[in-house]
């Protein structure tokens, strides 16, 4: 079962502000981003990945734990869509 | 930048804001002209080519900036042809680029991906075969070097992303992530990542992706400008090292010299930043981690996210099905091992020889189990709710110190010549008296209480209110500018050489002696092609710094005689990173009958560390070089030549002078050359502090001259010791000249300059022909139509490279043809 792309970002969100972020909940803008700028490392972006399988319900590949995917809430957001929708 | 802005529009409304724009842009350009000024003020990383690279830069940033947006892909990759023929020449880039070109075609050749790997894989492996020389080689060792650098990581990295590539980028943009301007000068730069490398090209605008590179420059030269201090006068001789804090000074500064990593990574990203590749940061204020986990985050970056890349996912995503703990520790671990086997992997391609050491293996192998723990550990924990409290503040600064304590014990066992090494260091400071160690730990607890202090005030002062304080680009720059401005005014007023701010300026790095004795490390290795022998191992003068000259050689014995050491016959092993055999007569040569075959003119060798070639490989040895020579251009099967090499470093002509008298006279031979650098007069005042400290007796005759002109070497000024050394030279050479009419050998006296160190021919020549040499060759001017930087073997050691000694050859076969009458026969 899909759910929208809102409920992604505010279940995304939720767990950025719980786990990484610790400045105001306002200044966390969906196009902060979360990687190049150090708040969540290559490291520790594993928790993150075992968040969204879990939450999502999809498998990452190796070669998805990528900049390109996770780096801001908005490209989570769209990185999840298209995997419910494959 | 825009094609057109630097188009005046006169009398336009355009033009004010042409004009407006046209500044930053100059203002860039005006910080490349500022850098070109620092860095040939201080010659900064000249031995790498940085001095000769920069003009080349600035044109090429002219040229890219100034050309449509289209052209510019194009005209990156023309630059870096254009640089690499100026460094390599016409044929050397031609090689390299079409090595490179056959790589690449094998990434795309249409058949499935496993088989293009492989495929790829065994063009490794020829490669491999080619650079250890089991395969001729098209490409000599520094084009090797080049061509190592620009592929050796990149091409993993392209064939782990192709697959995977959605949208593939032109072709210049594939051949211009491989082929990169920085490559040709830096070779320590052979990771970007590829996605990055392509996504972020322009992604912002292009004035501000400028204005990045030139900030990153000015920082990079900031930071190898303050390396060059500490390296020069921050690190004490391991020999002066005798109380814990003086230990612990000596590892501190070991470590800080990885700022001179910081510098040439940060300068060859921000070189691509100027051609529009705006590349993160490849350092993270790492001297602030306040764990192993942390550092890993901080330092080389580019690295990092590559092991993460490469190893660390595939590895966790394939056992993850297991617990999360353990599936991490096993991904950590692997990642550590490979961190290591690619440091091999680089060392190897770029040095082309064998880089397994002890001190890796343990440094590699402690680091990666703390780095894991530490990691577990982090792993466990949520994130901490900001926390301004002094309680904070000094667990935070306890964390950093502790972590940079650990680091600095870590990688001085790294860069050590030798885990013993490393472990004397150990023991000093442990056998040191309680009250050294109570004055350390006090100077260490003000040191937290200040950096507690300091932190506490910038949380709740900076942080707190969310308020810059350096990451502020413009206070950065300001400082960094300021910094330089200082530098380059001290500079230009060319303070006295053998000042402190004289000897920084103009980087001597060594003085004549300590040219055998080097600090250096992994990175400065790989850097400058050379291996460890500490001149922290050992400085000054002595029996004991003798030995140390071969502080990671272990066939060398203490002998009882002037010589005060020599080499173990029949004896192999690797000094200076390059293989060093003794023959049974304790040469540095192949092996020789003690007497010669008929019909061979054989011909002897005395002379210091360029004559047994320290920095070169056996075979690169000039002597050997010139033997064959010999053979193959007048020898027949009635006449052979035969060169035995008795050099030996640091000796003068006293050695040599023994060396006949107990050696050489047993083979016969008809010729003996005392080849000689001729440097200052006070080395042979040393010399004999040497013999006499180590309770060896000198020549009985030079103890009767010394006794008659009460000479001390003990009380002698400067000025005396040259002046009294000259007088002890002179003797030397009547000796080493009486020797060789006893034993009627004929002496040939050649002097062999430096290859960039000034010599006094002219003092020694009348001495020389005074004392009777007939014969004399000066290759006074061997080197002056070269580049003499490229002539050495590395930054510090100027010793010859193979290079210089197949020069040598050449010009002593022209010369003792000559002067043997070889031509009439």
């Amino acid at each position: 079962m899909s759910i929208t792309k809102a409920a992604i970002g505010e279940k995304v969100r939720t767990y950025v502000l719980q786990e990484y972020y610790d400045g105001e909940s306002s200044e966390l803008t969906d196009d902060l981003p979360l990687v190049s700028s150090g708040l969540i490392d290559s490291i520790s972006i594993l928790q993150m990945v075992e968040f969204l399988e879990q939450s999502f319900n999809f498998e990452f590949l190796p070669h998805e734990v990528d900049e390109e995917n996770l780096n801001s809430i908005q490209q989570i957001v769209e990185f999840v869509s298209t995997k419910q929708a494959a | 930048m825009n094609s057109n802005v630097l188009t005046p529009k006169v009398k336009s409304p355009a033009a004010t804001a042409t004009k407006i724009t046209v500044w930053p842009y100059l203002s860039v350009l005006l910080q490349l002209g500022f850098a070109a000024v620092l860095i040939h003020l201080f010659q900064i990383e000249g031995d790498l080519g940085l001095p000769a690279f920069w003009p080349l830069l600035i044109a090429a940033f002219c040229v890219h900036a100034l050309a449509p947006k289209a052209y510019r892909p194009m005209i990156f990759f023309g630059s870096f042809v254009a640089t690499l023929i100026f460094f390599l020449g016409e044929v050397g880039a031609a090689k390299v680029l079409l090595m490179g070109g056959v790589l690449l075609g094998l990434c795309h050749l249409p058949v499935p991906m496993a088989l293009r790997r492989g495929l790829v894989f065994l063009a490794g492996v020829a490669l491999v075969l080619m650079s250890t020389g089991y395969w001729p080689s098209p490409l000599d060792s520094w084009q090797m070097r080049i061509f190592a650098s620009l592929f050796m990581f990149r091409v993993i990295l392209y064939l782990y992303e192709l697959p995977h590539e959605k949208k593939g980028p032109s072709i210049w943009q594939r051949l211009n992530y491989f082929f990169l301007l920085p490559n040709i000068i830096f070779p320590l730069f052979p990771i970007v990542d590829y996605q990055g490398f392509q996504k972020k090209y322009f992604n912002q605008k292009d004035i501000i992706i400028y204005q990045r590179g030139a900030d990153l420059i000015l920082w990079s030269l900031c930071c190898l400008l303050i390396y060059r201090w500490i390296y020069l006068f921050g690190i004490p001789s391991v020999l002066t090292v005798d109380t814990v804090g003086e230990v612990l000074h000596y590892m501190i500064a070991t470590y800080l010299t990885v700022i001179r990593l910081v510098g040439l990574l940060g300068l060859s990203v921000g070189i691509l930043r100027l051609f529009g590749y705006n590349l993160p940061d490849i350092f993270n204020y790492m001297f602030f981690a306040s764990s192993f986990a942390d550092l890993f985050r901080r330092i080389n970056i580019y690295w990092k996210d590559f092991l993460m890349k490469i190893c660390y996912y595939p590895t966790y995503f394939r056992i993850r099905k297991w617990t999360p703990t353990y599936a991490l520790t096993i991904a950590m671990a692997v990642t550590f091992f490979f961190t290591w086997i690619f440091h091999l992997y680089q060392w190897f391609w770029i040095l082309g020889s064998n880089p397994l050491r002890d001190t890796s293996i343990i440094y590699w192998g402690l680091f990666g189990v703390i780095a894991t723990l530490n990691t577990l550990f982090e792993g466990n924990k949520r994130k901490a709710k900001p926390n301004y409290s002094f309680q904070f503040a000094a667990w935070h600064s306890f964390k950093v110190l502790s972590t940079f304590l650990m680091m600095s014990l870590l990688y001085s066992l790294w860069v050590s010549p030798g885990v013993g090494n490393w472990m004397a260091l150990i023991i000093t400071a442990t056998q040191d008296n309680f009250s050294h160690w109570l004055q350390l730990a006090a100077l260490l607890l003000l040191v937290w209480g200040g950096a507690a202090a300091l932190y506490f005030i910038y949380l709740n002062n900076w942080e707190r209110q969310k308020k810059a304080l350096l990451h502020s680009n413009a206070i950065l720059r300001s400082l960094g500018i300021g910094f330089l401005v200082v530098m380059a005014a001290l500079a230009y007023n060319q303070p006295p050489e053998d000042s402190q701010l004289g000897i920084f300026i103009q980087n001597e790095k060594l003085n004549e002696k300590d040219n055998d004795q080097q600090f250096t490390g992994y990175y400065n290795e790989v850097l400058e092609h050379k291996d460890v022998a500490s001149r922290l191992w050992g400085m000054g003068f002595g029996k004991k710094q003798k030995k140390d000259f071969f502080a990671d050689l272990d066939n060398v014995d203490d002998v009882d005689n002037v010589m005060l050491y020599a080499m173990r016959p029949n004896s192999s092993s690797t000094f200076k990173g390059q293989p060093l055999t003794v023959n049974r007569w304790g040469m540095r040569d192949q092996d020789y009958e003690k007497v010669a075959p008929p019909n061979t003119i054989r011909i002897a060798m005395v002379g210091s560390s360029p004559v047994m070639g320290v920095g070169v490989a056996d075979d690169e040895v000039f002597e050997k070089i010139l033997e064959d020579r010999l053979n193959k251009n007048y020898g027949s099967d009635s006449l052979r030549f035969e060169l035995l090499n008795f050099a030996q470093p640091s000796t003068g002509i006293h050695q040599h002078a023994f060396m006949l008298e107990d050696k050489i006279r047993h083979f016969r031979p008809d010729y003996i050359l005392d080849i000689e650098h001729c440097r200052n007069f006070i080395g042979y005042i040393r010399k004999l502090k040497n013999a006499k400290d180590a309770g060896v007796t000198y020549y009985p005759a030079l103890a009767a001259l010394l006794e008659a002109e009460n000479i001390d070497p003990d009380q002698l000024s400067e000025a005396e010791k040259e002046e009294k050394g000259k007088l002890i030279a002179a003797w030397g050479y009547k000796h080493f000249r009486q020797l060789c009419q006893k034993y009627e050998i004929q002496p040939i006296w050649i002097f062999l300059p430096g290859v960039s160190k000034s010599n006094i021919l002219e003092e020694y020549l009348p001495m020389v022909k005074s004392a009777g040499f007939e014969k004399v060759i000066s290759l006074e001017d061997i080197f002056s139509n070269y580049n003499q930087k490229l002539l050495q073997v590395s930054t510090e050691d100027k010793h010859p490279n193979p290079q210089a000694h197949r020069l040598i050859a050449q010009r002593l076969e022209m010369e003792l043809v000559r002067h043997l009458g070889l031509e009439e026969q």
